[in-house]
């Protein structure tokens, strides 16, 4: 067939023509198959044909102290739910709902207002309770028939087994709050999702997470699963590991506590005048402990009082319950007052002022002095201002340097400091110095709503007086007499108990602002259990460890630090020394320490509101390196001697071997009628937090 | 002699107009086909995607308006095909084609990802898929390629070697992307093409054997891209497994839903399927399944017709074109509406494997509808001109 008609396009047109047509006839052929002689009817297709998908929610990362101890848990729980489309009519979810609130021990307005309720994922099988038995759950399974479109799904709840210890750093989980809804969903988190609310759950919610996993199955027209064609298990969450360690948490939490009953017996120390009424006994109300390791700034223990058991949070809680537990206000338990808390330093301020003179070179070194005579008068002081201001308890000290000032804690040296760099032609001078410190800015601690504090200048007394806080007379700028309150740790100062210990450590390490931390490392699940409540950590895979980030240096001269460490050591072991009585009994040889007290007044001046603050580090003495910062903060409890001295006093004797700290035991069952917040086992020897009445000042 | 001669008089109506005067001869019944089927597919697009973004709370009419806007701009690239004499594409044939393979390489390098295959480039709001604009250049080279006009019928072997180059080069760098559906629409135009051109029926049918063997030895060596793979595995046993699961159930849907359409149809935007979300898709490649589930026998028929229609008028069109080059045009046209439509409605059925082509002016997808349209107005451009 080589030769060709000359034209051929017809007979070539024909061929395409018939090849065209057959294709269309076979598609022709194939829709009258599928649509008309072997139609398939909707209740077939449904049958046959859906295809759902459901997630399996994974289990969450484990959170371990620094040995191992397992701090959060996971419970396997079982949840039972309802599919929508199931219920979507009137007439249907009525009887069902009649029958279930029987076998689930609720009532069916209950179950119905579940239905209307918008806090569930519309998309997902409608949960109606949460956490059943076992047994409950076998029954409805085998009872389908009774209970169409209902299953039981697995799921994970929260177990703290060593609650209430360390609430404040472990935090909580919680539903997704409906502010955040678009940023989870975004991330692929269901409505329905459990996530960290608080705390090192929130914070850490990437690693602690995991990957959640996927059923596929088959339902037929009654919404029944029929066959499963798919499982995709999910990936567990990492075990992330604090620097926390749990029984020198534990010892700090009740020592706190026990520190702001005992300071409760106590009233301030004032001379009374003739008619003058009895001041009442100190409050009390709060306070705050951090221990930190000054050499990459590791957080081992960090208490907040009042505290709570965050067992409240896992599984739901009655709104009623939650107010009568937490109450709002100031002394709220949910706040971390250690990073949270908003405090004045009081004269443990005066560590970071002498820094800020020494090395602006505003004072040539530390043997400058200045003649106390127990009242400092701003030169050239303005009409109608306050000029003259006095030493604490009107004591006269005579002429000392900058070590004795801060063993006696002498307030007129500090006055003048204060007043004489806000003369100085560099503007900001007190300031500048002391945000080296870290103080005035938030230190980036792994633990949500860290406050950044105040450090007082012109502009913020402008905001502070625009916002309502001072007066628009006071607001008028910033005076000598704000840089004297500055210098000694009073006035409009602000900082957290964190920043605080962070400063101090960063004197101990000799000038290196690390960040703070509580969590150490990031690890695979899967670490072995070993008992009482101990995970192996040796035989986990580590993803990841959670280095020291450095976030500033402070030029220091080591002679002048020598120096101040013994005005520092002078504080407890100089007889003048403002700590002296309160250290009486403490064991030197084991841990030799450098601190300083602080008195914070608030605007009242009131005795019995001053808040007492200490703050310290050891072992200090030749060839040792300090391997711990303690500081404690106790609100209205007077003297920085009496209360939070002795505080951080009994940690050091933890710390030092010289007192035994109880081990953490396994929570019982948490009290779901108990009406406190959290309750703390009562600390069994408090010897180590008596300090004589007549002792101490400042 | 008083009589005239009824040779010398001229028709009335060339009086005003020449007899060839082109725009005397526009095929309504072409454009009048072109219109329903694209008014059918907006139509169509809007039910698939409805119930979907009437749950998001989004703008229902989002897909139906940039698929409107698309077919405006088809509109003016078919008046344009329509205006231009075709013959003068002959000589411009080569630079478009050489311009348009360009466009489906650079898409390799230059191109945006969509689920693992370079295929289209980022205009702002709108992508542009080159092998869609491909498909009608290697119509039109391949027509002037051929066109024999001093020896009609005749394809001596090196024109016909020459042609299978001119269709490898695009076909290969399609299937680079990979995009094996795309590829299959441009062997089906080279062949529709060489048939009407008058190839030998031998060198036809060794191209059909090599077509054949290559795809059962690419095949069965495994050496296709994994989705591609996966698309005719699950198409050759229908059983789902991990990999192919997705395809599996989208064609068992597809087929459900279209199946449960009955005779008539489950209504508008009542199609549990359809508007339940469980034919992915189903607005673009998969959107015939959205009009079998909703009008039943009687949609799915009336489409079909509709489609043969303009088969048929094509078709007409090749055989009355007054030169070879226009005959050879309407045939390629011909034959990527024919595979476009068989293929794709095939897949729907569970006839062919998924592919992953769009259903010509129904399925969403901007190119291929702007191809499309261009396509028609070259026909009726060789149509109108079969006089002059």
């Amino acid at each position: 067939m080589d030769e060709m008609p000359a034209d051929n396009r017809g007979l070539r047109l024909s061929v395409f023509a018939i090849v065209s047509l057959s294709l269309f006839v076979a598609l022709f052929a194939r829709l009258w198959f599928l649509q008309v002689a072997d139609r398939t009817t909707i209740e077939e297709v449904a049958a046959a044909n859906r295809v759902r998908e459901v997630q399996i929610p994974p289990m969450r990362g484990r959170i371990l102290d620094r040995q191992g101890r397992v701090l959060a848990d996971n419970r396997r729980t079982l949840t039972v739910v309802v599919d929508r489309e199931v219920i979507k009519k009137q007439s249907v979810r009525e009887p069902l709902f009649l029958r279930l609130a029987g076998a689930l021990g609720t009532t069916p307005e209950e179950l119905e207002e579940r239905y209307q309720s918008d806090l569930y994922d519309p998309f997902l099988p409608l949960p109606l309770d949460e956490d059943v038995e076992e047994a409950k759950a076998v029954y409805l399974k085998e009872r389908r028939e009774d209970y169409p479109g209902v299953e039981v799904e697995e799921g994970w709840q929260r177990v703290y087994r060593f609650a209430p210890y360390g609430s404040h750093i472990i935090g909580y989980t919680g539903r997704i709050p409906a502010e955040d809804k678009d940023e989870y969903l975004d991330e692929g988190y269901l409505l329905s999702d459990t996530i960290g609310r608080n705390g090192v759950e929130l914070v850490y919610e990437a690693d602690l997470r995991g990957t959640p996993g996927k059923l596929t199955f088959e339902v037929d027209s009654k919404n029944r699963i029929v066959r499963v064609l798919e499982r995709i298990e999910p990936t567990p969450g990492h075990d992330v590991q604090l620097t926390i360690d749990l029984k020198l948490q534990q010892y700090a939490e009740q020592v706190l506590q026990a520190g702001l009953e005992e300071a409760r017996l106590r009233k301030p120390r004032v001379e009374l005048e003739e008619g003058q009424p009895e001041p009442p006994n100190f409050q009390a109300p709060a306070g705050a402990v951090v221990v930190q390791d000054p050499n990459d700034g590791a957080i081992l223990a960090m208490a907040s009082n009042p505290t709570y058991d965050n067992r409240w949070f896992a599984g739901g809680l009655p709104q009623e319950k939650f107010k009568q537990l937490f109450p709002e206000g100031p002394n709220t338990p949910l706040v971390n007052r250690a990073t949270s808390g908003r405090y004045q330093l009081g004269s443990t301020m005066k560590l970071f002022t002498s820094f800020a003179a020494l090395n602006s070179g505003f004072v040539p070194n530390t043997n400058w002095t200045v003649d106390d005579g127990g009242e400092y008068t701003i030169p050239n002081c303005a009409e109608g201002q306050r000029c003259t201001y006095r030493n604490a308890g009107g004591a006269i000290y005579g002429r000392i340097n900058m070590p004795t000032a801060l063993a006696v804690s002498s307030d007129v040296f500090y006055y003048k400091l204060g007043v004489e760099m806000f003369l100085d032609p560099r503007p900001e001078l007190l300031q500048s110095e002391v945000r080296k410190f870290g103080l005035g800015s938030k230190t980036g601690i792994d633990l949500p709503y860290e406050y950044g504090g105040i450090i007082p200048n012109k502009d913020i007394k402008r905001s502070l007086a625009e916002a309502g806080a001072i007066s628009k007379d006071e607001g008028r700028g910033y005076f000598t007499g704000d840089n004297l309150q500055l210098a000694i740790g009073q006035g409009l100062l602000v900082a957290t108990p964190l920043q605080l210990a962070n400063g101090y450590s960063t004197v101990a390490n000799g000038g290196t602002v690390w960040q703070p931390h509580v969590v150490r490392a990031v690890y695979e699940s899967g670490a072995p259990d070993v008992g009482s409540g101990l995970v192996s950590l040796a035989q986990a895979k580590l993803v990841r460890t959670i280095d020291p980030r450095r976030i500033g240096t402070v030029t220091m001269d080591p002679e002048h630090r020598g120096q101040i460490l013994q005005g520092l050591i002078g504080v407890m072991r100089n007889p003048r020394g403002t700590a002296y009585d309160a250290f009486t009994n403490y064991d030197w040889a084991r841990l030799p320490l450098a601190g300083k007290t602080g008195t914070a007044q608030d605007a009242t001046k009131k005795g019995e509101r001053d808040s007492s603050l200490f703050a310290a580090f050891g072992p200090v003495g030749a060839n040792l390196t300090p391997q711990f910062t303690v500081a404690a903060v106790l609100e209205q409890a007077g003297y920085g001697a009496w209360a939070a001295a002795p505080v951080t006093k009994c940690i050091f004797e933890v710390l030092s071997g010289a007192r035994v700290a109880s081990e953490p035991q396994q929570a019982d069952l948490l009290d779901r009628d108990s009406t406190r917040a959290a309750a703390l086992a009562p600390l069994a020897d408090r010897s180590c937090l008596s300090v004589p009445y007549e002792a101490g000042r400042d | 002699m008083a009589a005239p001669s009824l040779a010398g008089r001229k028709p009335i109506a060339s009086l005003s107009r020449s007899h060839a005067d082109p725009t005397t001869h526009i095929d309504w019944a072409l454009l009048a086909a072109t219109a329903a089927i694209a008014a059918l597919g907006l139509v169509a697009i809007y039910s698939a995607r409805y119930t979907s973004i009437t749950l998001a709370g989004g703008d229902t009419l989002f897909y139906v308006r940039r698929q409107s806007i698309a077919m405006g701009l088809g509109l003016v690239g078919m008046v344009v095909a329509m205006v231009v004499d075709y013959r003068k594409l002959r000589e411009l044939a080569p630079f478009v084609y050489v311009a348009t393979v360009a466009l489906v390489g650079s898409v390799l390098v230059l191109g945006q990802e969509v689920n693992g295959s370079k295929a289209w480039f980022e205009i702002g709001p709108f992508q542009l898929q080159p092998a869609e604009l491909v498909k009608v250049s290697l119509i039109v080279v391949l027509a002037a390629y051929l066109a024999n006009e001093r020896n009609p019928g005749q394809v001596p072997f090196p024109r016909f070697v020459g042609s299978l180059v001119l269709l490898a080069v695009p076909a290969g760098l399609v299937l680079l992307q990979p995009d094996l559906g795309s590829a299959s629409v441009l062997v089906a135009i080279t062949m529709g093409v060489l048939l009407v051109a008058g190839a030998k029926w031998k060198h036809i049918a060794l191209v059909t054997a090599l077509t054949l063997a290559t795809a059962f030895i690419v095949y069965s060596t495994d050496s296709l891209d994994r989705e591609q793979y996966e698309r005719i595995a699950a198409f050759l046993d229908q059983r789902p497994t991990d990999e192919n699961k997705d395809i599996v159930f989208q064609v068992r849907n597809s087929k459900a839903a279209i199946s449960q359409g009955g005779l008539t149809g489950v209504g508008f935007l009542d199609g549990p399927m359809t508007n339940g979300g469980y034919v992915p898709e189903n607005h673009t490649d998969f959107v015939f399944s959205a009009v079998g589930e909703q009008f039943g026998l009687v949609g799915t028929g009336v489409l079909l017709a509709l489609y043969a229609f303009l088969a048929l008028r094509i078709w007409r069109t090749s055989q009355m074109a007054k030169d070879q080059f226009g005959s050879l045009i309407c045939a390629g046209a011909l034959a990527m509406l024919v595979w476009h439509v068989f293929e794709n409605v095939g897949m729907n059925l569970g006839l062919m494997p998924v592919t992953g082509i769009p259903l010509p002016l129904v399925s969403y997808g901007g190119s291929a509808t702007i191809a499309f349209l261009v396509m028609v107005g070259l026909v009726q451009s060789v149509h109108m001109r079969r006089y002059a």
